[in-house]
């Protein structure tokens, strides 16, 4: 009823008409809030004077001046921030994006497969050492990611009261990438639009490309986590960045999945000199962007 | 998120991010679509009138300062309302204490209460279409804040309840609760006995005058 004011749909505001004609009761309280809606019309709007809207344009524009002219000098952004968020991204994919392509056998199969099952999931992580990738006040060091079917993606790089360091949206097809510091250009945008969700084996190459799934994929048996018995499962990168290591030779990624689901519960991997531990969980709703 | 949402979504961060970069043509944008609005918030919301220029060019110094902190969550249009509205109730605030002060000094406080009371005669009293529209301004100011902004919000800038709720700060279901009630309020004062109202404002009028 109290939405009457505002903008509708079409076939809500039919099913509001219909509604309204069989029931006295909320036909009267619309009644109502019409009546007092049209009082309220004879208030009418102050007229923007152009002046004092001049005014407050020069001024923000000298404030404007003067707060750039105070911000404190960032860090050199440095390309670890990019891999951070890339790995992030990559793993999101990777076991997000449905069916598994072809020639892709055991466990690995498995896990994408229970992934596939699932409607949305989200992760977080941390990396050890922390790395400097922002202002000089902050620390690079904790990424979150939200994954809904089919194709919504959000990733959160260091978010705090004054913002994230990075963040990217995937929805619908549309990439919004808000990257306030720079740290990470336009590649990690340029990668996620590559991505077409309607063609699952373009979205496997691309995958297979960052030697997740063509890695080998080793079963090292059951083990209690916490209140779970989990079964750990070991990738060993063969190509790829994540296969370089910078110097310091390939690092498996050790994932630890639920034995009976074969979901994921954590992730840990060492790459570049950095601990990479992500924690899953499953049924979370996708954040709202506004 | 609709697409067009999305596109919204993603034209707000990225005019705030360039606002903050002093980019003076994003500043102009986010003026030029934003200032009328919240001029308008203010004055109804207050009920002051010229002071209203003063504190919207306040809302806008305070959203140029925290645009490093918007994080695109809610539209930047909801956003620089939340702080209209803070900056509204610090105003209402000091407003309420200056009144004090006037009731210790010389007891006129309802000069400074109505601060519309320098109306008479100007063009916008003549819109303001008589009576029946100081009634209706005299029957909003009689809302408690919350209830006039949650009307304010809803009736004169066309928002969702959603966005009046992260305004508000609160839940849907509160700024449903507050808008039943003022609804209710003002329905008695206008439809059901419009001359309370205007005897109010009569009163009023004539202490002040």
């Amino acid at each position: 009823m109290l939405e009457q004011a505002g903008a509708r749909p079409e076939d809500e505001r039919q099913e509001l008409d219909r509604h309204l004609a069989e029931c006295p009761a909320c036909r009267e309280a619309d009644a109502s809030v019409k009546a007092v809606a049209e009082h309220l019309a004879a208030w009418p709007a102050l007229a923007v004077d152009s002046q004092r809207q001049g005014a407050c344009l020069s001024r923000l524009v000298r404030l404007a001046k003067e707060l750039r002219a105070r911000a404190p000098r960032h860090a050199a952004p440095t390309r670890w921030v990019v891999r951070f968020a890339l790995v992030g991204l990559v793993v999101a994919l990777a076991f997000g994006l449905g069916p598994v392509g072809r020639g892709i056998y055991g466990p690995g199969a498995a896990i994408a497969w229970a992934f596939s099952s699932v409607d949305r999931w989200c992760a977080e992580g941390t990396v050890t050492p922390p790395l400097l990738g922002g202002p000089q006040t902050r620390v690079c060091n904790h990424v979150r990611i939200w994954y809904q079917q089919p194709d919504s993606l959000r990733i959160l790089v260091d978010d705090s009261t004054e913002g994230p360091l990075y963040e990217l949206v995937r929805r619908d097809g549309d990439t919004m990438v808000r990257d306030p510091y720079g740290l990470v250009g336009h590649g990690l945008a340029h990668e996620a639009e590559q991505l077409d969700v309607d063609e699952l084996f373009a979205v496997r190459d691309w995958l297979a490309a960052k030697s997740i799934f063509r890695a080998p994929v080793a079963d090292l048996g059951l083990e209690r986590f916490g209140d779970k018995t989990v079964r750990r499962i070991k990738i060993t990168p063969t190509g790829g960045w994540l296969a370089g290591g910078g110097g310091h030779g390939p690092e498996p990624i050790m994932l630890r999945v639920d034995a009976e689901t074969m979901l994921p519960l954590l992730l840990e991997t060492t790459t570049h000199g950095s601990t990479i531990v992500l924690d899953f969980e499953y049924g979370t709703d996708f954040p709202a962007e506004s | 998120m609709p697409r067009s949402s999305l596109q919204s979504h993603m034209r707000d961060v990225e005019l705030a991010r360039r606002c903050s970069e002093g980019d003076r043509e994003a500043l102009e944008a986010l003026v030029g679509e934003h200032y009328g609005p919240v001029v308008n918030f203010v004055h109804r919301f207050t009920g002051m009138r010229e002071d209203a220029h003063d504190l919207a060019q306040e809302v806008f110094v305070k959203a140029l300062r925290a645009l490093p902190r918007y994080d695109g969550r809610a539209g930047l249009r909801t956003w620089l309302f939340t702080i209209a509205g803070n900056a509204c109730r610090d105003a209402l605030r000091r407003r309420r204490r200056r009144k004090e002060d006037v009731v210790d000094e010389s007891g006129l406080a309802l000069l400074v209460d109505r601060p519309d009371a320098d109306l008479g005669g100007s063009p916008d009293r003549t819109a303001l279409d008589g009576i029946r529209a100081d009634a209706l301004r005299r029957a909003v100011d009689q809302l408690p804040e919350v209830h006039r902004m949650a009307v304010v919000l809803r009736f004169y800038h066309d928002m969702s309840l959603q966005e009046i709720a992260d305004v508000c700060g609160c839940t849907i279901g509160t700024v449903g609760s507050r808008l039943h009630y003022a609804l209710k309020k003002l329905r008695k004062l206008l439809v059901d006995n419009p001359d309370a109202a205007e005897a109010v404002g009569a009163v009023e009028g004539g202490l002040s005058g």
